[in-house]
């Protein structure tokens, strides 16, 4: 319940529902029945966080179990913290208000490194020690889920144990694990030991990191035989997996504020910079029918009136019309939008851009992601430019007018000609407006184009690459400038080189990086992510202090034999296999999407048998 | 084309939704009451709704409502039932039956205040504001900022409950379009000139009232 010291904090602050949970589809049980309780941490606010999915995921598979209870727990923003402190309320769970030193398990999803001091926020307003080590019998054990655990290592000092992969049914798997080996009375390290040995559940500390004099990884090694390399999980039947119909909505709006369905998991894309393409292999998708049962109780449940089909590549959906067919049976009449987030250039028939313009006209957004052939060639984006032109003009034929097109500067084996590619793309999407005689009138064409920093990633082929430098992405934005200055129709934006500097050099970092973190968190360093909140210099003194420099990390052609990180982790894909798409983007050489051709990338060891028929069709 | 006024309470939790959050709670609770709701017409329809009296955000109100139109004639007992579970904790549905009078009507809103703070100089302050002949404050409106004189405004302060380190209070301000007066400008009022350190203030809407002084709802 809200005493008195928590309703006064939340009479001083902005937004004070972002503190009271009680949502409807929030779920309070009664702690007599509970054996473990599990905090799910999202180190930002509550708006960022209840957009999430994998939250209502998690939240919806521990909860099913009666005698687990799942609550949620956000980052405090700037004005509560302040309060929190000034009256001595440690850091709650929304559900029950309880302390996070209550939980049996607090678990903290980071789904981007610029989160990371988030975490360490939150460990502190809780009053939990930030070291693991540090960390006695009486804590709740720490750990963290999310895509970043691939190579989570910079935060390792920081977590009891790590969730690799997929956590619908891991986290409940450790959970019980966990409620047996407390009533067994054993200690938090035979805990650990005994966690170990589940699959996807990395426990930091039981791995040695031996480092050479060039500050490389010398060997990884593991005293008690923790599994080297440690697996993620998956769901391996996800095509028949339910997904949570019944989820606590936001009544203070959320930055994607409406229900999403995840209709397929993994990409055959294959795209060389794009981490999620490759850790989240191998694709397997969901039936088409229980997608859309359970997208029409999922409305009823939540009264949301857009539903998102979230994926990293919905038209890839083997189904996608013929779901799109039975959803609009009862859409149309429920007055409820279908929203299509993820669409791609190459497979974007015109019956589906008829489909989605009959249920939702807004702007339409590609992305190519490099601005030449060649270039999309070496990132093996499989696009045109005929592709592009057609979809436009599909798109154009179906009334938008506005186009967003995304690329990426900094990538290996770019040149000054392909940044002016990018340039060139958009003059030409606007041609292909002016050229069509049925085109939508009144509008004139508008084409922004926005420009991403490179991050080279763990477990793709440019694991190996530098990032550009801040000066020369600097050249490249001033460049692309000039390439579309005096063309008032098109607009450019691009990322801020400083912020992905820094995520270049926790992507790929090691263990080291977790006293560097911590000294920036204790300058100051909360919500880097937020513009607002980002201060660059916390950060190069917080690395100049400890002697470690940061160029190592990102900008540092990496020795195909070097032992990266992450190496003693096993996503699927091999190093083997992202040396041998290395080798292709060197020469421009493309692959093929996995559902026209297998590359033996390993993934399919997971799956226990092959990703596709191939013969079938 | 049946107008419903669905009346609750706003305690507990929901107190910290504000003015806009209260639109989209209601807008998603019915939506997902399944009832038949009746949407405004044209290029993006949505459920038409509006509420009584704005009230703000962390003050509790055992009086509000909000009007909405049904497309069907439906029992009462049957429009709360269909609303059951599809509102956040702290809102307490009372009835939903056709509006018994004019939102144009309020007049006037009677707000209990608990104040926290040392009780004595709490009760002296009330007690000197009472004496008054004036009480100039500047309210900030949209079309910018006014004097006004709370003494004529806010008149009877009637102390109901005391004790070591809490006073509650009850008093009539006025309310509605016309005039609105935010209990919060009394206080305001009472820190910046008597000095008192209010530790915490709890607010509670208590009823509305015409111009003549009824009781409405
Ligand atoms: S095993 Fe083959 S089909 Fe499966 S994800 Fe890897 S490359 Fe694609």
């Amino acid at each position: 319940m809200i005493d008195n010291k928590l309703k006064s904090a939340l009479l001083s602050i902005q937004k004070p529902a972002r503190y009271t949970g009680g949502e409807p589809g929030c779920i309070v049980k009664d702690k007599k029945n509970i054996d473990v309780r599990f905090a799910f941490c999202f180190p930002d606010t509550y708006e960022v966080g209840m957009s999430h999915l994998g939250l209502k995921v998690i939240y919806d598979v521990l909860n099913k179990q009666p005698n687990i209870w799942c609550e949620r727990c956000f980052a405090p923003w700037t004005d509560m913290i302040e309060q929190m402190k000034l009256r001595d309320i440690p850091l709650f769970a929304l559900e029950s208000k309880d302390p996070l030193t209550a939980f049996d398990i607090v678990g903290f999803t980071l789904q981007y490194e610029l989160s990371y001091t988030n975490v360490l926020l939150m460990l502190e307003l809780a009053g939990i020690p930030f070291y693991a080590k540090d960390r006695g019998e009486d804590m709740p054990l720490i750990c963290a889920g999310g895509p970043c655990t691939c190579n989570a290592e910079p935060m390792a000092d920081f977590f009891d144990f790590m969730f690799l992969g997929e956590g619908e049914y891991h986290t409940v798997e450790v959970c019980n694990k966990l409620n047996e080996l407390k009533k067994a009375g054993k200690s938090k390290q035979e805990i650990l030991v005994e966690l170990s040995k589940i699959d996807g559940i990395y426990v930091p500390s039981l791995y040695q990191i031996e480092y050479n004099e060039d500050n490389t990884i010398k060997s990884v090694s593991s005293a008690v035989n923790a599994p080297i390399p440690c697996s993620k999980a998956i769901v391996r039947d996800f095509k028949n997996m339910p997904f949570p119909t019944d989820v606590a909505v936001p009544m203070i709006g959320a930055i994607h504020d409406r229900a999403m369905v995840e209709v397929l998991r993994g990409c055959v894309r294959g795209c060389r910079f794009c981490q999620a393409g490759f850790i989240y292999r191998p694709f397997r998708e969901r039936d088409a029918e229980l997608i859309n049962e359970g997208a029409k109780e999922l409305c009823r449940c939540t009264g949301y009136e857009e539903i998102s089909l979230t994926s990293l590549s919905t038209s890839d959906h083997p189904q996608l019309e013929e779901l799109l067919d039975k959803m609009m049976v009862w859409t149309e009449k429920e007055k409820v939008n279908i929203a299509l987030p993820s669409l791609r250039v190459d497979n974007f028939s015109e019956s589906l851009v008829e489909k989605v313009s009959k249920v939702r006209k807004s702007g339409l957004t590609f992305a190519p992601e490099a601005g030449t052939q060649r270039l999309r060639d070496i990132i093996n984006k499989n696009v045109t430019e005929e592709e592009i032109e057609k979809t436009c003009k599909l798109a154009f034929k179906a009334g938008y007018s506005a186009v967003k097109l995304y690329f990426m500067m900094g990538l290996p084996g770019e040149t000054m000609e392909d940044i002016k590619g990018i340039a060139d793309t958009a003059k030409r999407v606007i041609e292909y407006y002016y050229s069509m005689p049925d085109r939508p009138k009144g509008r004139g064409a508008e084409v922004s184009i926005s420009v991403a920093c490179f991050v080279p990633k763990p477990f793709t082929p440019f694991q190996f690459v530098a990032q550009n430098t801040a000066e020369e992405f600097k050249a490249k934005q001033a460049y692309l400038l000039e390439c579309c200055a005096n063309n008032r129709r098109i607009k450019v934006s691009y990322h801020d080189s400083d912020t992905s500097f820094l995520e270049a050099v926790f992507a790929r970092g090691d263990r080291r990086l977790s006293k560097v973190i911590l000294d920036a968190y204790k300058k100051g360093s909360i919500f880097d992510g937020w513009f607002e909140c980002f201060n660059y210099q916390n950060w190069l003194d917080a690395f100049a202090e400890n002697g470690i420099d940061m160029a190592f990390y990102a900008n540092r052609q990496r020795p195909l034999d070097e032992i990266n990180p992450w190496d003693h982790i096993n996503y699927g894909v091999t190093k083997d296999f992202l040396i041998r798409e290395y080798q292709k983007s060197l020469e421009a050489i493309t692959s093929r999407p996995c559902n026209k051709q297998c590359y033996n990338c390993g993934a399919n060891k997971l799956l226990g048998r092959a990703c596709f028929e191939y013969n079938k069709a | 084309m049946n107008t419903i006024r669905l009346k609750f309470r706003k305690k507990g939790l929901s107190i910290y939704y504000s003015q806009l959050d209260l639109q989209r709670v209601m807008a998603r609770a019915l939506k997902k009451s399944g009832l038949p709701v009746w949407y405004s017409q044209g290029f993006n329809p949505h459920i038409y709704m509006t509420f009584t009296l704005p009230l703000s955000l962390g003050h509790e109100s055992e009086c509000e409502s909000v009007d909405f139109r049904l497309n069907e004639e439906m029992a009462e007992a049957d429009i709360l039932k269909a609303l059951e579970g599809t509102l956040p904790q702290g809102i307490e549905l009372v009835s939903a039956q056709a509006p018994d009078y004019d939102a144009r009507s309020i007049m006037f809103a009677k707000y209990d205040i608990t104040l926290y703070g040392e009780s004595k100089n709490i009760i002296n302050a009330l007690n000197s504001y009472c004496a008054l002949e004036q009480a100039v404050v500047t309210k900030t409106t949209k079309k910018g900022q006014k004097d006004i004189n709370l003494k004529e405004l806010i008149k009877d302060i009637i102390v109901t409950d005391e004790k070591e380190n809490e006073v509650t209070f009850t008093a009539i301000y006025p309310a509605g379009t016309p005039l609105n007066i935010n209990p919060q400008l009394l206080l305001d009022f009472l820190k910046d000139n008597y000095g008192i350190e209010i530790i915490d203030a709890f607010i509670i809407r208590k009823n509305l009232f015409d111009k003549d002084m009824n009781i409405l709802q």
